[in-house]
């Protein structure tokens, strides 16, 4: 990879005019780039859809988990558009070939962790992967890279999140449009997702999950390229790397050693000049992207490292000498601009009211300073103030949201069983543990009523509290049969069998035959179990 | 007087709900009401508007048991003597003649009964109450059994007379009377117009499969229904329900718990059990109770109807069992 063959036009730019050279960036390495990040996304959905939505039961935690690895879908986009700055845009083979390597680099786990919620991660994460800077210096490096883009980086992710969103429930809607009305074709997309009701439908949870891959695919490539128009619009302003670029290709076209070397000490002086601190703090920051630096072909030369060869002092003396002649030639191209003249207008007063010493009285002047030194006091008493006041808001922001999604929560859960219907006490601890023998006992007793009632409660408590039978306190035998029937309860036919001769013995007076009440009993243990 | 076991008086109620069914189509709840009240013993009052076949429904009834059948139209101008009959001086004889009004029939048809005015709709109360009229100091008894069916319309109020509570109460249901299912309307218009012509009211179809005095023995065997001392209890309990119920401003009286007691034994007759149910009590509870309440007016102002808060009388009132 050739550092000059840059497929770019590297020049001072704005923020957002740097995001949009990345989207170009990204348009023109399209292939590779989206079907890497697809390829990715789809196989990260295949997983968490198998692990989480199949075996742990929980498609939220699934969908979760895919927006979870964003950071991981990233390196390979970037890989591509590091390769497609130097017109060297690799295959969608190569590129997926590139992921092992990628993964195996130090910073993935931070990335996925710790600095997962970084806002600036599109922006940062070249720092880790193209130059490979570790620890200290890559964290001076971060803060350097984001200073001044940070709003454009944070812009950039809000905007992203939002498309997410907008894609999102667009294809919600969409779907809800299309898809006929009713619980026997599909839930309710709306239902599923924006009401949460997703765990009840873990097929609807691995559709959704494909659809969230895709819009993985689509818009994080575009992400991570706007991230790195930033990156390479901050190192153009930090170390004139457009300057060096177009050093390089003069050297080249001219091919002179005095001129290299010429060239070579210009180059220097405008890498280091604008921010010398940390040109020398990181040597790596004076060159292309790592990858690029690292290549075979990224040491030209012109480059500094070609004037320090034995046997060259001589020449080196002489191109010294000649040096300042041949810097003011160079910078008389065009293309170090040329010098413009302006005019305008300033109130002369002005000056001179500067340049005049004070005549003011020490007394006046210190008081002026006490009142500004209140004042000042005065704003930051009320700034801290204003931040504790906004940490209060938000606390009780963020506990009413915790009480609200408890309440959601509860909401969603089907209500409790009454404890009692009609006077009769329906818990299950009121009942004793064996509901049939406790029925014989009675009968053995001459109770037959009292054994009767047993029966029908301890029915009524399995049907309330196993089907969720949802039984008022004014319903009557029929309602509660209504009920069971329209419930479609498996014990449907029994309970009606069992109502009946309920009724017949409290109502109706009336004494059941010996094997009649043993059929019911019997049921009763087939229908409910024998166990309380 | 002949006596019937319940098996003989449950299966002539289903034979007179199969003649009625004969001409009345649909309505399958309003018929059956008025059999409860029927072998109650019980006055009806039905609600409804016109052309729902409140008319047809009493002379389908009349016909089926071969009862005297009599008819009142009400209007402003009616006076208590055309209801009840009056004596009259004969110049011939020289003595007095007794006339019997429409009254002495075993059904009378009170139509559009809030058309006249008090004065006139009170001549009904000692009918209903003691089913006997007093003409001229003398006492005259009513023919058994005896059911008055009161119709009246419940969407014009201009120059009607609202019944009086101590009227209302005499009447044991007030059943309201709806439009017909898509399906019975169907059935109703094909049978209607299928080789008749005009409007009048056709119940030759009807075939009498009872006498009046099997009917009284059915009144007996209802009378005689076994009705546990809880569902007893459930009865009452729902009726001092709404004497305290928030919205109501005046509830039923005893003698709303004992119609409430008396329609659920004519239910119990008709469905086939020879012992109330509690299901019985509470499925007659609102047309036993409906005309007995009376809406504060602070529940008016809310929309609350009466419907609406006999419905949350009966989800909350617990059920009886043991």
């Amino acid at each position: 990879m050739d550092a000059e063959r840059l497929s770019v036009a590297l020049r001072p730019r704005t923020a957002f005019e740097a995001m949009d050279l990345g989207v170009r960036l990204a348009q023109r390495a399209a292939r590779p780039l989206f079907l890497g990040c697809l390829i990715l996304a789809l196989a990260a959905t295949a997983f968490s859809q198998l692990l989480l939505n199949y075996f742990y039961g929980s498609p939220m935690l699934a969908l979760l988990a895919v927006w979870w690895l964003k950071p991981l879908f990233d390196r390979t986009c970037l890989h591509v558009l590091a390769h497609a700055v130097f017109d060297a845009t690799p295959s969608l083979a190569a590129s997926l070939r590139a992921l092992p390597g990628l993964l195996r680099q130090r910073g993935l786990i931070a990335a996925l962790t710790w600095r997962r919620f970084d806002p600036l991660r599109s922006l940062r994460l070249p720092v880790e992967q193209l130059e490979g800077l570790r620890g200290r210096p890559a964290r001076a490096r971060r803060k350097l890279l984001a200073g001044r883009v940070g709003g454009a980086g944070i812009a950039s992710l809000s905007c992203f999140a939002f498309f997410e969103l907008v894609l999102w429930v667009g294809l919600i809607g969409f779907v809800a449009l299309v898809v006929p009305s009713g619980d026997e074709i599909l839930p309710s997309p709306i239902q599923t997702l924006m009401l949460g009701d997703l765990d009840d439908h873990p097929y609807a949870g691995a559709i959704w999950g494909v659809v969230y891959a895709f819009i993985v695919g689509m818009l994080e490539p575009f992400f991570v390229a706007c991230g790195f128009g930033l990156y390479l619009k901050r190192r153009t302003d930090l170390e004139a790397w457009d300057v060096e670029l177009q050093l390089r290709r003069v050297a080249a076209r001219l091919a002179s050693p005095l001129v290299a070397v010429v060239f070579a000490i210009a180059v220097g002086s405008a890498v280091l000049a604008p921010a010398p601190t940390q040109a020398q703090a990181t040597p790596a920051d004076a060159s292309p992207p790592a990858s690029a630096a690292r290549s075979d072909s990224a040491e030209p030369a012109s480059s500094p490292a070609a004037a320090h060869r034995p046997g060259s002092s001589a020449r080196r003396e002489a191109a010294v000498a000649a040096a300042p002649k041949a810097i003011r030639e160079v910078l008389a191209q065009p293309e170090f601009g040329t010098e413009k003249t302006t005019h305008s207008l300033r109130w002369k007063r002005d000056e001179e009211r500067k340049a005049r010493p004070g005549n003011t009285p020490r007394w006046l002047r210190n008081l002026v300073e006490l009142i500004a030194g209140f004042g000042k006091l005065f704003a930051e008493i009320s700034r801290v103030v204003i931040y504790g006041v906004l940490a209060v808001v938000g606390l009780v922001l963020v506990w009413l949201l915790l009480r609200q999604a408890r309440l959601w929560r509860l909401r969603r859960l089907p209500p409790p069983p009454p404890a009692e219907v009609a006077g009769l006490d329906i818990r299950p601890e009121s009942l004793p543990d064996d509901i049939v023998k406790a029925v014989r006992g009675l009968l053995d007793q001459g109770h037959q009523r009292e054994a009767l009632a047993l029966l029908y409660r301890a029915a009524l408590s399995r049907l309330a509290h196993r089907e969720r039978i949802a039984f008022e306190r004014g319903d009557t035998e029929g309602d509660c049969l209504m009920r069971v029937t329209r419930a479609r309860a498996a014990a449907q036919a029994y309970f009606a069998q069992l109502t009946l001769a309920w009724q017949r013995v409290a109502y109706a007076r009336q004494s059941l035959a010996g094997e009649q009440l043993d059929g019911l009993c019997t049921g009763w243990a087939r229908a409910f179990g024998a166990a309380a | 007087m002949n006596t019937l076991t319940f098996a003989e008086a449950h299966a002539l109620a289903q034979r007179l709900q199969q003649e009625i069914a004969r001409v009345v189509k649909g309505q399958r709840a309003v018929v059956d009401a008025t059999l409860a009240a029927l072998f109650a013993g019980g006055h009806v009052l039905l609600e409804g508007v016109p052309g729902l076949g409140k008319t047809l429904l009493v002379k389908a009834l009349a016909q089926s048991f071969g009862g005297s059948f009599g008819r009142i139209q009400f209007t402003p101008d009616l006076m208590p003597a055309d209801i009840t009959g009056h004596t009259l001086f004969d110049a011939r004889n020289g003595g007095f003649t007794t006339r019997r009004g429409p009254v002495f029939a075993n059904l009378l048809l009170a139509d559009e009964i809030n058309r006249a005015p008090a004065k006139t709709q009170a001549a009904l109360l000692e009918v209903m109450q003691e089913g006997q009229v007093t003409l001229d100091g003398e006492a005259h008894a009513l023919p058994t059994p005896f059911l008055v069916l009161a119709t009246q319309n419940p969407i014009e109020q201009e120059g009607t007379y609202a019944l009086p509570e101590a009227q209302l109460d005499r009447f044991l249901l007030k059943v309201l009377i709806d439009y017909p299912s898509l399906q019975e309307e169907q059935q109703l218009v094909a049978w209607a117009t299928s080789g008749r012509s005009g409007d009048r009211l056709d119940v030759s179809a009807v075939q009498r499969v009872a006498s009046a005095e099997e009917l009284l023995a059915a009144q007996a065997v209802t009378a005689n229904l076994l009705i546990d001392d809880s569902v007893l209890d459930y009865a009452v309990r729902i009726a001092r329900a709404t004497r305290d119920w928030p919205g109501i401003s005046v509830g039923a009286g005893p003698r709303g718990a004992i119609g409430l007691v008396r329609a659920a034994r004519g239910r119990a007759l008709i469905s086939g059990h020879d012992h109330v149910l509690p299901d019985d009590v509470k499925a007659v509870a609102p047309a036993a109770l409906r005309h007995r309440l009376l809406l504060a007016p602070e529940a008016e102002i809310e929309g609350l109807t009466v419907e609406a808060l006999i419905a949350t009388i009966l989800e909350r009132v617990d059920a009886p069992r043991q």
